[in-house]
């Protein structure tokens, strides 16, 4: 275990599904060499197949004895699915003509219309918004954003046969040395989220990094900080100021996801509460009812969803009624800003007890997440260390 | 051999005789001055004249990783023999390999789920104590070997030209790249290009590192024919990680990966250490003695031993162990052993601790602990070292390593 955890939680009532954080993540790190068909951030629709395909199903993580479970490692073509591209130039310089100038009918010619360069077999979204359920009485779907959970108990850690994943020891980030991965890929048969990659190029294994250059920097996960909707949070778990703690810990409303395959994510969600009631027969509102199947919120998030429901709901209750509610309050995320609690300071010490150069600051509006047992220590001012 | 076990060994010599012949020793020839050895091609005519020397390799299973399809596709592996010759003179020394293969694996392009075939040769930094060489599975603490590897992966570029002319050549950008792409689909077709050839220095299970020197050179190829592969790995005889330049005899090990099989890391087929003799060379004796001979005890009396004394925590073949992740797994265990490191693990367990993977994939299973020094210490009991009265004597030792020695596959046809 790390000496302090950084932590995520996603509201899933805000989240829009719309992928500003999969293109930010995406432009920030996996759109080049040999990561084109990775998304380490990626937005899935529940339920669905989801990425890789059928991600659930495939192993990894630990049984209830604490033995790491065996895993399939999904293959690109078919569970990841390979970017393809469409014929713009083409359709530019000749397809939008009429078939006496493109020569469309002959024999070679080409197909008027956009065309992939590639058969689409898999992608990302590939089932995006279809959901379950007959519409429109009662089907429903919700979005589930998903990154490495930077775990406790990671299995990918604990799958490698080169000890080449570490966990750090300032703030919990999992990753993967690439000096020693020899690119077996053990670790992806061992997480059961899916959420280690293989890179055909490199032959190695890489992940999401929780951002920890921009973390280091004082700047928010690109993810989170790109997040239109303001669902998501970031900060240390031991900051007991902090929403992520307040939410995790205080309110036990934000859960982590399938913690049955006992690694100890550290990515939490507040379960959705929030959809459209189901109709009867002849169009009418069947008061009280929910579409999203309670069962299925347990299967993902636990027992505590229950729990974690009625709290929610309980608190909008009162906000309704008394216009108060800190929580409410905490969820509605006033401040952009102030949903990201990051600490410099405390990654400058770390710095310095390693002997490594200061790590200059380059946003300094987010730097509140100090754990009561961190003295606090003084900020360097923005730049200063840039020379 | 002791008068009440001569009946039963007598019955089961036809059966046993073969599990307890000991393992070849391999000559290398001298070759002459004019020959660049350490370069020396895998089609060069002078191989013709080199006599090869069957070698058997098995399967290595020491821990069970948690990859679910391979594990299922080598569940009943059986072990294979390939044939090395070996040529030396004053500027190197070459070994060529060659073995069966019905696939030609190839790890390339955009694909997660391809894995390479390969082949590696392990060479001890120090050999001096014939009796403690170090563990055949890359090494152990304090007695670091040399692995040279080398498997079939297709560089993602050809070459460097191309690599600059593309930097991110992706097959998906087909159409933006087309030119680019198709002249290196071509030239992939025409030649093989296998480009991960790489030396490590290790220590034991997970320490393997890379050793990025460059006045370490090695050569390094592998070409496949119908039917199978033939490598070759030739280097210098100096070297500051292990000299072979006067030794009268060395060790060496060879490991194969079956890329059809999902082979890497510990799924491949393993040797146990085997003598290299050069040819009109003087010295080396204890060394060649001690790897080609067959343990002296009685495997019938040391299965019943064992079966007392180890099936609880290890794995013997059939008999599975109560607790499948207390202890390494012992099926194969005769295959890729010396006789002197089957006793010594007996009679001192903390040796050799085999590291790694299990402390933290099995947590309730940690088969070493480790002290206030930083050294592994195995949880195996130390009963059988003969000081104690009740302790199990010398004989019963060997009789013990007669019986692992055994404790191997048969080889696949």
């Amino acid at each position: 275990m790390s000496k302090r955890q950084l932590a995520m939680v996603i509201d899933l009532n805000k989240c829009i599904g719309c992928q500003a954080c999969t293109v930010a993540c995406k432009t920030q790190w996996t759109n080049r060499n040999g990561r084109e068909y990775m998304y380490w951030n990626n937005v899935e629709t529940y339920p669905g197949d989801g990425y890789p395909k059928k991600w659930m199903e495939l192993g990894g993580g630990f049984d209830a004895a604490g033995d790491l479970k065996e895993g399939i490692i999904p293959a690109i073509e078919t569970d990841y699915g390979v970017p393809w591209d469409y014929n713009y130039d083409s359709l530019a310089e000749a397809n939008l003509l009429g078939p006496d100038e493109t020569g469309y009918g002959k024999q070679g010619a080409e197909e008027p219309g956009l065309h992939p360069d590639r058969e689409p077999t898999w992608g990302p979204n590939w089932d995006e918004d279809e959901g379950a359920g007959a519409f429109p009485a009662d089907n429903y779907f919700f979005y589930l954003p998903r990154i490495c959970n930077h775990c406790t108990n990671p299995s990918c850690l604990s799958a490698c046969p080169r000890d080449a994943i570490f966990k750090r020891d300032e703030d919990g980030v999992v990753l993967v040395d690439l000096d020693r991965c020899q690119g077996y890929r053990y670790c992806i048969a061992g997480c059961p989220y899916k959420k280690i990659y293989f890179n055909p190029k490199l032959s190695k294994s890489e992940k999401c990094i929780l951002c920890f250059p921009r973390i280091e920097q004082g700047l928010p996960p690109a993810c989170a900080q790109q997040c239109a909707g303001r669902t998501r949070f970031v900060g240390f778990l031991d900051d007991e100021e902090g929403q992520v703690h307040q939410l995790v810990e205080k309110y036990k409303v934000a859960l982590p996801l399938r913690s049955d395959y006992g690694t100890v994510p550290n990515v939490y969600y507040v379960p959705p509460i929030e959809g459209p009631v189901k109709y009867d027969a002849n169009g009418k509102i069947i008061t009280e009812s929910q579409r999203i199947p309670a069962e299925e919120l347990e299967m993902l998030f636990g027992k505590e969803v229950h729990v974690a429901i009625n709290t929610l709901r309980a608190e909008k209750e009162k906000r309704k009624r008394t216009g108060e509610s800190a929580l409410m309050d905490l969820l509605i995320a006033y401040q952009h800003a102030d949903m990201f609690r990051l600490d410099n300071a405390y990654y400058q010490r770390v710095a310095k007890e390693k002997g490594l150069p200061p790590i200059p600051l380059l946003d300094d509006r987010y730097l509140k997440g100090r754990s009561s047992e961190t003295a606090p220590i003084e900020v360097p001012e923005r730049g200063e260390h840039e020379s | 051999m002791r008068a009440n076990h001569i009946f039963g060994s007598i019955l089961l010599t036809m059966v046993i005789v073969s599990a307890a012949a000991g393992n070849p020793s391999i000559t290398a020839v001298n070759v002459t001055e004019r020959v660049e050895v350490s370069k020396i091609a895998l089609d060069d005519s002078i191989w013709q004249d080199i006599k090869a020397v069957d070698i058997a390799l098995y399967p290595q299973r020491t821990i069970r990783l948690n990859d679910k399809k391979a594990n299922a596709l080598n569940a009943d592996n059986r072990g294979k023999l390939i044939k090395v010759a070996a040529i030396y003179n004053s500027n190197g020394i070459a070994f060529r390999i060659q073995w069966k293969d019905d696939t030609r694996n190839v790890q390339s392009g955009m694909q997660s789920d391809l894995y390479p075939d390969g082949f590696a040769v392990q060479l001890a930094t120090k050999f001096d104590e014939p009796q403690k060489l170090p563990y055949i599975g890359m090494g152990s603490e304090g007695r670091p070997v040399l692995v040279y590897l080398h498997k079939a992966v297709k560089a993602y570029n050809t070459s460097k030209e191309e690599r600059e002319r593309a930097p991110d050549a992706n097959e998906a950008k087909r159409n933006t790249l087309d030119e680019n792409l198709t002249r290196l689909d071509a030239n992939a077709g025409k030649s093989d290009v296998f480009d991960y050839k790489k030396v490590f220095i290790s220590e034991g299970f997970g320490s393997m590192t890379e050793i990025r020197d460059s006045n370490h050179t090695f050569e390094t190829d592998m070409t496949y024919t119908a039917g199978g592969w033939t490598a070759v790995f030739g280097r210098g005889l100096k070297g500051e990680y292990a000299d072979l330049s006067r030794a009268g005899a060395f060790p060496v090990a060879f490991a194969l990966w079956d890329g059809a099989k999902m082979g890497r890391a510990d799924i491949k087929h393993l040797s146990s250490w085997i003598a290299v003799k050069p040819k009109e060379r003087k010295g080396g004796e204890a060394l060649v003695a001690e790897l080609t001979a067959a343990p002296k005890g009685d495997a019938v009396v040391g299965e019943v031993l064992v079966a007392s004394y180890c099936s609880s925590c290890h794995t013997l073949g059939d008999k599975k162990a109560v607790a499948p992740y207390l202890a390494p797994d012992m099926s194969m265990i005769g295959g890729y052993s010396t006789v002197a490191y089957l006793r010594e693990s007996i009679v001192e367990p903390s040796a050799v601790v085999v590291p790694g993977y299990n402390r933290n994939a099995h947590k309730n299973y940690p088969w070493y602990g480790v002290d206030e020094n930083g050294t592994r210490v195995s949880v195996m009991p130390q009963i059988w070292d003969g000081s104690t009265e009740g302790n199990r004597t010398d004989d019963d030792i060997d009789d013990a390593v007669a019986y692992l020695w055994t404790l191997k596959t048969k080889i696949e046809k």
